[in-house]
């Protein structure tokens, strides 16, 4: 039996054998009379443990450790009964390395509270359990030197074993969480040698990443047996699939790689997205993430946009960042003596760059003010809003100050009779008289109508 | 909610518990299937040739057997021989043994003695039909039966014809040649190692000290002759010693060796590589006498966790594997071992000597029941029935090869390790 594809053929016909194989154990007492210990140990333990309280319920990493002992102890007891066990000691044995993981992150957070059992636990420990006890299991149930020899996929015209498969995903899994590590230590390297800055550091750590994971999955492309003729035409099968189905994909993939070898975004950069200042956090395969300043919100933007379309950066060359405040004086007042008060307020402010120096400058004659503006540059760019708003709060208290007064313009409203009525003339009211109102702002949004 | 979740577990518990307890008691409807462990017939690590050779073989008897017994299915598995009791040891201590072991007749005489397998009760019909030189490879010292020999394969000697036109007829042409540049390979164990003490006619030397009795000035001489031309042959720049039969096969199709001794079961592997430039003959003579090549044995044993129906299936299967009609074509169909049947033992060897380009006297001296061919492997069967006292002996060769004893000295240890003594 097997199935053939397009430059592959599987044949699991030695999977489904040694499968059925396995219904020669169930036919045996012994291996029947252990499963039902396995099976009913654990349950019988968690009903006990439901009646009673435990004595070591004050010590729950003890507690975790008395099911698979008294599971070894009954397999040893089968053992020394010249009855097979070993079945019950192997499960015994799964169920106590499973629960040592518990006392062993104690155990290494009470000698260094910052290391990063969870990462460890998820990323490394607990899938090397998995892949011993499979293979473990294997070796109890048959021969795992048989089972991994057999070739079961034809694959490229190179015949791949069971072995080689499992060893391959194993390897593959390694190479793709544990890369970060090597690649932050030469990163972290070239940083203290060569004295890389931190921003290029990141980004050469992503390079040295994807070289790891590179030569990595090429190392086990060569250990399969898949050579350099098979690449050819696993290129030459792609570049049908690039043009119809993935062309997406490897187009982010390869933007990402020309981005970080441009250095026009990499972790740290802050760019303008849709007018926000949004710091990038992360540059992937597919998408760059980055937070958006204004509200912490995370953005995944797929890497060929930064690729296609104009993006301001404020990070690329020029880190530093102007921005303005904007305010009226009244007519009476002399302009220079206004312009070196904004100056010298903007100069005041210890955010405010000394170079290039603010500037203000007369940018209207208006209705019922002189409108200013004061221009000011800031090293980081996310900090330009809280420096204007801590600008026009020092400018509002230093005009009081100097007596300088910021003209608003007033509105009179008259309540009037509609339709009018022919015996009244359009004088208002006694009773009510004029009633005064600020002008309401032209523009709903903006607090200081002078602020323009 | 909790009752009804109690209540549920208690239902899972108790159906998971009856499931497997009915699959018990049921086991007259389930398949009928034997799981077969074979170990590979060389020590190191695993062929994967060899092993998909023996799923076919294995498989192809099912289908013979099925003619007779519809409905019992083979299942395959093999071990490197290196580590077939471990592995097999392992297994049965957790009930999931082998029903059924391959192998050759000192691992089963090792797995019988490390209550690993059952030793094979023998009705006198199958018992007619397996050669006594065979049976008694495998029968320990207490008399138990460690398995059912089905094949015996041969040991030969093997040559390129394009780097050795000449095989040599005796040792003292193997030394001559190996001085004039030709590289000629040796394998370490007994077994491999035997068809020299013919030559030395050292065997009665061995057949004393087994029997703990004294041994004669002359036979020492003998023995201690033998050692010191091992030793001399592995000092020897053109005569080279390995560990295992594989390595000597491998070396002869890459070229670097030029003679070795080989199986039978080797013959196809090596006359695919080499073609017709494999040469094969018979193993030189010595100064004393013939060489006394003993064959290896595929020995069939009964594994300890089958249940009550598994084993008489086993046994069923073990009896077929004996008949006249199964030995012939198996022999036949594979043309790699020779049948243990005595009544077919003599038209298969006629056929596959002729088809070898083997004379007959080749055959005849490792599978005829010659004097000297019965006392060779009478000798080895004794020897190999305490698998312990084998291993001892092994490193005693070992120890004469590498020079680390003198031949006078070996040959005392050899004796005081056959008498049970330490040495």
């Amino acid at each position: 039996m097997s199935w053939t594809m397009p430059l592959a053929t599987v044949a699991p016909e030695a999977i489904s054998q040694e499968l059925l194989s396995w219904i020669a154990y169930v036919q045996r007492g012994s291996v029947v009379l252990q499963l039902a210990v396995v099976i009913a140990l654990p349950v019988l333990i968690e009903r006990w443990r439901s009646r009673h309280p435990a004595p070591l319920r004050k010590h729950p990493n003890m507690q975790s450790l008395v099911g698979p002992l008294l599971m070894l102890l009954v397999g040893s007891a089968f053992s020394v009964l010249q009855f097979p066990g070993g079945l019950i000691r192997y499960f015994g044995l799964l169920w106590l390395g499973w629960n040592l993981f518990t006392p062993l992150k104690a155990l290494l957070l009470h000698f260094n509270k910052e290391f990063p059992v969870e990462e460890l636990e998820s990323t490394f420990l607990k899938p090397m359990f998995v892949i011993l006890a499979t293979l473990s299991l294997i070796r109890l149930l048959g021969s795992l030197e048989n089972l991994a020899r057999i070739p079961i996929v034809n694959l490229f015209g190179v015949d791949l074993s069971l072995g080689k498969i499992y060893t391959a995903i194993v390897a593959v899994y390694l190479i793709l969480t544990v890369a970060s590590r090597p690649a932050a230590f030469l990163a972290w390297l070239s940083g203290k040698i060569f004295g890389v800055k931190e921003q290029n550091r990141k980004a050469l750590e992503l390079l040295f990443r994807y070289s790891v994971i590179g030569i990595g999955l090429l190392a086990v492309a060569y250990y399969v047996g898949i050579n350099g003729n098979t690449f050819l035409a696993i290129a030459g099968g792609l570049s049908v699939g690039i043009g119809f189905g993935i062309k997406e994909i490897i187009s982010n993939f390869i933007s990402s790689i020309w981005l970080l070898f441009e250095g026009s975004v990499r972790p740290g950069e802050i760019l303008m997205i849709n007018g926000d200042p949004c710091t990038v956090r992360k540059l992937g395969l597919r998408a760059t993430q980055l937070r958006r300043g204004r509200d912490g919100a995370e953005l995944l933007i797929p890497n060929q946009t930064f690729f296609m379309q104009e993006a301001a950066s404020y990070t690329a060359a020029e880190t530093s960042r102007r921005d303005s405040v904007s305010v009226g004086a009244a007519y009476h007042h002399n302009p220079e003596r206004v312009i070196a008060l904004l100056e010298a307020v903007a100069n005041e402010h210890a955010q405010v760059r000394q170079y290039p120096p603010p500037q203000a400058f007369v940018t209207d004659f208006a209705d019922s003010s002189v409108n200013y503006q004061l221009r000011f540059w800031v090293s980081n760019p996310l900090i330009s809003v809280s420096v204007g708003s801590d600008l026009r709060r020092a400018i509002w208290t230093r005009f009081e100050q100097e007596g300088i007064s910021i003209p608003f313009p007033q509105r009179q409203v008259y309540p009037m009779q509609w339709p009018p009525n022919p015996q009244q003339s359009l004088k208002p009211t006694e009773e009510t008289g004029p009633i005064q109102t600020p002008h309401p702002p032209e523009q709903g949004n903006n607090p200081n109508p002078h602020d323009r | 909610m909790a009752t009804v979740c109690r209540l549920g577990s208690r239902l899972a518990l108790f159906g998971l518990l009856a499931a497997l307890i009915s699959g018990c008691s049921q086991e007259a409807s389930l398949p009928r299937v034997l799981r077969v462990a074979k170990g590979s017939t060389n020590p190191g690590s695993l062929d994967i040739e060899e092993s998909v050779r023996d799923r076919r073989v294995v498989k192809e008897l099912q289908a013979l057997f099925q003619d007779f017994d519809p409905g019992l299915r083979l299942h395959p598995t093999s071990y490197s021989e290196a580590n077939l009791v471990e592995d097999i040891a392992r297994q049965t201590s957790s009930g999931l043994g082998p029903d059924l072991i391959v192998t050759n007749g000192n691992t089963a005489l090792t797995l019988l003695e490390q209550d690993l397998t059952h030793a094979i009760p023998l009705q006198s019909k199958v018992r007619s039909r397996i050669t006594p030189m065979a049976l008694q490879r495998v029968t320990t010292a207490s008399g138990a039966i460690a398995g059912i020999p089905v094949s015996q394969y041969l040991q030969l000697a093997c040559y390129d014809k394009r780097r050795l036109p000449k095989p040599p007829t005796t040792l003292q042409d193997l030394a001559k040649a190996s001085g004039e540049g030709k590289v000629f390979g040796l394998a370490m164990h007994l077994e491999d190692l035997y068809w020299t003490l013919g030559g030395f006619d050292a065997t009665p030397a061995l057949e004393d000290a087994l029997q703990a009795t004294p041994t004669s000035t002359d036979h020492n001489q003998r023995l201690t002759a033998w050692l010191q031309w091992l030793q001399n042959a592995s000092f020897q720049q053109n005569v080279l010693f390995f560990s295992n039969q594989t390595a000597l096969s491998d070396q002869l199709i890459q070229g670097k060796l030029d003679w070795i001794t080989c199986w039978s079961s080797q013959l196809p592997q090596l006359r695919k590589a080499l073609q017709q430039h494999l040469g094969i003959t018979t193993l030189p003579k010595g100064p004393l006498g013939k060489a006394t090549p003993i064959t290896r044995l595929q020995v069939w044993a009964l594994g300890r966790n089958s249940s009550a129906r598994q084993q008489r299936d086993s046994l069923k299967l073990l009896s077929f594997m004996v008949e006249p009609w199964a030995q012939k074509t198996l022999a036949l169909k594979y043309r790699t071992s020779f049948p243990v049947n005595p009544q077919v033992a003599p038209i298969v060897e006629r056929q596959l000597a002729g088809e070898r380009q083997l004379t007959t006297e080749t055959v005849q001296l490792g599978l005829s029941d010659l004097p000297s061919t019965q006392h060779a492997n009478s000798v080895v069967a004794a020897i190999g029935s305490n698998p312990e006292r084998l291993s001892r002996v092994n490193g005693v060769l070992n120890s004469v090869i590498f020079g680390t004893r003198n031949a006078t000295e070996g040959s005392k240890a050899l004796r005081q390790t056959l008498k049970g003594e330490q040495p």
